[in-house]
């Protein structure tokens, strides 16, 4: 069983270092498999095809138009190397959760090691943050040095505004014209089904994807014992919650919340997830891996 | 109707309410901010069952208040008072006041008199009182008194005004008797209050629940007491004669832990001084002064002793005192051998226990005066006797031989009331004194017996006497003689005659003493002899008193004529004077203290109902042809000088309360069956079982 390199999320969320998180976090992981899930960085000769006109004059064998007087283009692997859009929810229920089990900085740490991951992959890792809009978006690209600059975003990055899906996201995701990996982290947690709205556009847009679900432990066991006024992190309404006589239903409701998302990705062919933010980040990486095998 | 309290100080239980009301709010929850990622999983139900959770916390309260309130409510006891509608004339209170009028009141301290300071309390309460209500007033002295029913206060007042205190002593008890029948008098619709104007002393106040009191009624004490430790001398006794089997004596009481380490006395008998001394008081509550009284001639006399003192109760710094000085009894002995020294005589014993200090100079007075005679001259000593002049009481040694005629002479003078006293001695003619003497002697003579013994335990003793005999009366008291202390050694047998009585006899059965009465006199027959021949009893200490006893009952007859007692009775108390059967219908002048008299007639049994013998001082009673007939000597009562008392509340806590009537109907057993008033605990009560089960379904109900 692969393992995080013993770190749960309260050390991890301690280094500050996403860089270095990532690394330990994927590395830790790796440690722990039998057979390196790395395809490789391949730039074997896929295929030819006709020359047309356009095509740049760099991929033309020159050996087949010596022997046959026609222009074929090589096609490389490199092409195959797939592009990982990262959308992390920056919203403002995002940053709830008591110290490493705070599902935003749960999500950072997970988005970081993805990249972290995808780069060692040769693949292209991109990032979207958002909340009510697309706050903040690096375009997936495979250099060596998007990482970093993934690893910048998400240090900077603050939870904030709600989980409403803005125009502006979707155009960016309607952007998305190559078919690819995209990563869904969120919990979901908006007015209506505006949240879902994203896996559909998604899904228009051919991505395969993956939904991260992370829910801190406070919002599943509800540990309170005593009446509370209640604050809503986004919209700032206040309820008086008696927790101890509210906690069956209020986890009845928030089960079936999570078996509708759960419901929608099944039918829109998606990887869902469940992530406890005081879990490793096991399941999601291996859950990353066996969604890029398969592309 | 009015709503009034029976016990209006527990409404200060209504301070109470603070503690429900603290534990409110410190038990409140106190709600705590949490931010939540989202609130849409809570079901908005909550806020409202938390909305009815504080809105039944303060239902909960409120019932709890009003349950407290009314739990103080019913222990404060409220009632409606009843008023006779329609009728405004009718009183709507009665203010019964009890005003202590013992001597203890006329004390001073903290600067003011007691007396002042309850009639000054009084008038206040008074001042309170509206044009509709009345006042009552009780005093309390000697007697209880209704000095007042129910009237204007204004009648009241003036009443006060002209009030002194008494002299004596009295039951604060006595006066809340009055105090209840008054109350109880005052019809329904009235509310009384008692006041109780007093020092609250102790002697005073004893028995108090012996009377209770209605528990509607209100009692408000008045305390007139500046200081209940005030300090406190008094002349608990002064007597001047031998009454009781006491010397003459005074007593100092002290009522006081302060220093008075020296008092002087000024005593004054017959209005003369007669002595001022300074008397170390004794650290103990009683000082005893042993006074020597001078010869007095027989007669009334008075006396007033004056202990200076700077106390709190000047009245029992004086003390009075009557006596009667009766005519001595006057004692022919007969002496058989005269002529040689005066203590070799055989009736030198008798003599001197009857007359100690005869021929003493400063010789204090003796109920005895002596006279000897040879027993040749006995006989003309007798015949020559008048009835102012003559002998008593005559004493016969053994008479070797009974000279003539004096057998004629001692008859006479016995049976004319006279009386005889026969000692023994070895020449005794048994014989002779059966023959001559029969009529006088209480026995016939036998032989004379002799005690050879030289062992002393082994002689003759009084073993029988009576103590009920009036010649041993002086015995009575434990501890005043061992007449079996002397011994006998020589005695006569005797018979003694049926009418005889024998007070005393000897181991054997033998008669020592024989006792008779011929015609009005008395003859006494003492088997021994009246010197120290025959018995050592004339050296015991019995002997002197038994004497005088023995004496004075011989001469009784004589001495019944002229014999008083003056009478000492204690200021305040009612008392009938008895002068006796002689003095039925007759007119009698009653001299006072201030020197005003009286005339006031006995009645068929003698006594004098209508004279007043209540103020402190020395009465005199004498007939019409003004003859002192009593003399009697009135003194506050002791136990006024001890002014330690109870506080206001010790007075209260003593008192005792009439118990609730049982209610005979629902709605009696609701609201009291009294005509006057509906209470209303019970009421208030059946409302706080209600709350209680209200109580307790909203406290154990909860909300989601």
């Amino acid at each position: 069983m692969p393992h995080t390199l013993n770190l749960d999320a309260g050390v991890l969320a301690a280094v500050e270092d996403l860089s270095l998180l990532a690394r330990l976090v994927v590395e830790g992981f790796f440690d722990g498999l039998h057979r390196s899930p790395f395809l490789g960085y391949s730039t074997e000769f896929s295929a030819y095809r006709a020359y047309t006109q356009g095509d740049n004059l760099r991929f033309i064998d020159w050996k087949v138009w010596a022997r046959t007087d026609e222009f074929y283009v090589k096609q490389f692997e490199d092409d195959t190397n797939a592009r990982c859009q990262i959308l992390l929810d920056a919203s403002a229920s995002m940053d709830f959760g008591e110290g490493g089990g705070n599902k935003f900085d749960y999500g950072r740490v997970l988005a970081a090691a993805l990249s972290y991951l995808m780069v060692r992959q040769h693949d292209a890792p991109g990032l979207i943050l958002f909340h009510e809009e697309a706050s903040q978006a690096l375009p997936a690209q495979a250099t060596r040095h998007q990482a970093d600059e993934i690893y910048n975003l998400l240090a900077k990055a603050r939870a904030q505004g709600r989980t409403t899906i803005g125009r502006s996201l979707f155009e960016l995701i309607g952007s998305f014209t190559r078919r690819g990996l995209t990563v869904v982290i969120s919990d979901f947690f908006s007015q209506g089904e505006s949240s879902l709205e994203i896996l559909r556009k998604l899904d228009a847009m051919r991505q395969e994807v993956i939904v991260f679900h992370p829910l801190a432990p406070e919002e599943l066991d509800l540990p309170y014992h005593e009446e509370y006024l209640m604050e809503d992190s986004e919209t700032g309404e206040q309820l008086p919650v008696n927790a101890e006589a509210v906690r069956k239903e209020y986890q009845q409701r928030l089960g079936a919340f999570c078996e509708a998302i759960q419901r929608e990705c099944v039918k829109l062919e998606m990887d869902y997830v469940r992530l406890r933010t005081d879990q490793p980040l096991d399941a999601a990486l291996i859950a990353y891996l066996e969604r890029r095998a398969a592309l | 109707m009015r709503f009034l309290f029976t016990n209006l100080t527990m409404l200060a239980g209504l301070a109470g309410l603070a503690i429900p009301i603290l534990i409110h709010l410190l038990l409140r929850r106190k709600r705590r901010r949490q931010r939540f990622s989202t609130l849409q999983f809570f079901a908005r139900q909550d806020e409202q069952a938390s909305q009815r959770r504080k809105l039944r916390n303060l239902l909960l309260l409120a019932v709890r208040l009003l349950l407290l309130t009314l739990l103080v409510l019913a222990f404060a006891r409220p009632y409606l008072a009843r008023n006779q509608a329609g009728d405004p004339s009718q009183p709507r209170r009665a203010a019964v006041f009890v005003l202590d009028r013992t001597a203890s009141m006329q004390a001073t301290d903290a600067g003011a008199a007691r007396w002042e300071r309850a009639r000054q309390a009084i008038e206040k309460a008074l001042a309170g009182l509206g044009p509709n209500d009345r006042a009552a007033l009780i005093g309390v002295a000697a007697q209880a008194e209704t000095l007042s029913g129910l009237a204007p206060a204004e009648a009241i007042s003036r009443l006060l005004k002209d009030l002194k205190p008494s002299s004596g002593g009295g039951s604060l008890e006595a006066g809340l008797r009055l105090a209840r029948q008054v109350v109880a008098g005052a019809g329904p619709e009235v509310v009384s209050t008692l006041y109780v104007a007093s020092d609250f002393q102790s002697s005073g106040c004893a028995n108090l629940g012996a009377s209770p009191l209605p528990l509607e009624t209100e009692v408000r004490p008045l305390p007139a007491a500046g200081d209940m430790l005030a300090p406190n001398l008094g002349l608990a006794a002064l007597q001047l004669d031998n009454r009781d089997g006491e010397r003459p004596h005074l007593v100092i009481a002290r009522h006081t832990e302060e220093e008075f380490k020296t008092v002087k006395i000024r005593i004054t008998v017959d209005d003369k001084e007669w002595q001022t001394r300074p008397v170390a008081l004794s650290t103990g509550k009683v000082t005893r002064v042993d006074l020597a009284l001078p010869a007095l001639t027989p007669g009334w006399h008075s006396a007033v002793a004056r202990l200076e003192a700077d106390d709190a109760l000047a009245l029992d710094n004086l003390r009075y005192e009557a006596f009667f000085t009766p005519q001595p009894v006057r004692c022919l002995v007969a002496e058989t051998r005269p002529g040689r020294r005066v203590f070799e005589e055989e009736s030198f014993f008798v003599v001197s226990a009857l007359n100690p200090m005869q021929d003493l100079t400063n010789a204090g007075g003796s109920r005895f005066v002596v006279e000897k005679a040879a027993p040749d001259a006995l006989a003309s000593r007798l015949a020559a006797r008048s009835p102012a002049a003559g002998p008593d009481l005559v004493i016969l040694p053994g008479l070797r031989r009974i000279p003539a005629g004096l057998t004629r002479e001692l008859t006479a003078f016995v049976q004319g009331g006279g009386g005889l006293l026969l000692f023994l001695g070895d020449n005794v003619d048994a014989a002779e004194y059966n023959r001559e003497w029969a009529a006088l002697l209480p026995g016939q003579l036998g032989h004379l017996e002799r005690n050879r013994s030289e062992l002393p335990g082994d002689r003759w003793r009084l073993d029988d006497y009576d103590l009920a005999s009036p010649v041993f009366s002086i015995f009575r008291r434990p501890g005043s003689g061992n007449l079996a202390l002397p011994e006998f050694t020589r005695r006569f047998t005797l018979a003694t005659n049926p009418p005889a009585v024998v007070p005393a006899r000897f181991a054997e059965g033998v008669p020592a003493l024989a006792l008779q009465a011929v015609g009005r006199g008395r003859v006494a027959l003492v088997n021994t002899s009246a010197d120290t021949a025959w018995t050592d009893w004339p050296k015991h200490k019995t002997y002197v008193p038994w004497l005088h006893t023995m004496g004075l009952h011989l001469a009784g007859n004589v001495e019944a004529g002229q014999s008083r007692a003056a009478a000492h009775l204690a200021a305040g108390d009612d008392v009938e004077v008895s002068l006796g059967g002689a003095a039925r219908g007759k007119t009698f002048r009653v001299t006072r203290p201030g020197k005003e008299e009286a005339s006031v007639v006995a009645d068929s049994s003698g006594r004098l109902e209508l004279a007043d013998f209540r103020a402190p001082g020395v009465f005199t009673i004498r007939d019409a042809a003004g003859q002192e007939v009593q003399r009697l000597a009135v003194n506050m009562p002791p136990v006024e000088s001890d002014l330690a008392a109870l506080t206001p509340g010790e007075f209260q806590r003593q008192l005792s309360r009439t118990p609730e009537p049982r209610a005979a109907s629902l709605a009696a057993g609701l609201f009291g069956s009294g005509d006057s008033r509906e209470e209303l605990w019970r009421l208030l009560l059946l409302a706080v079982l209600g709350l209680l089960f209200a109580e307790v379904f909203l406290a154990n109900r909860t909300y989601a």
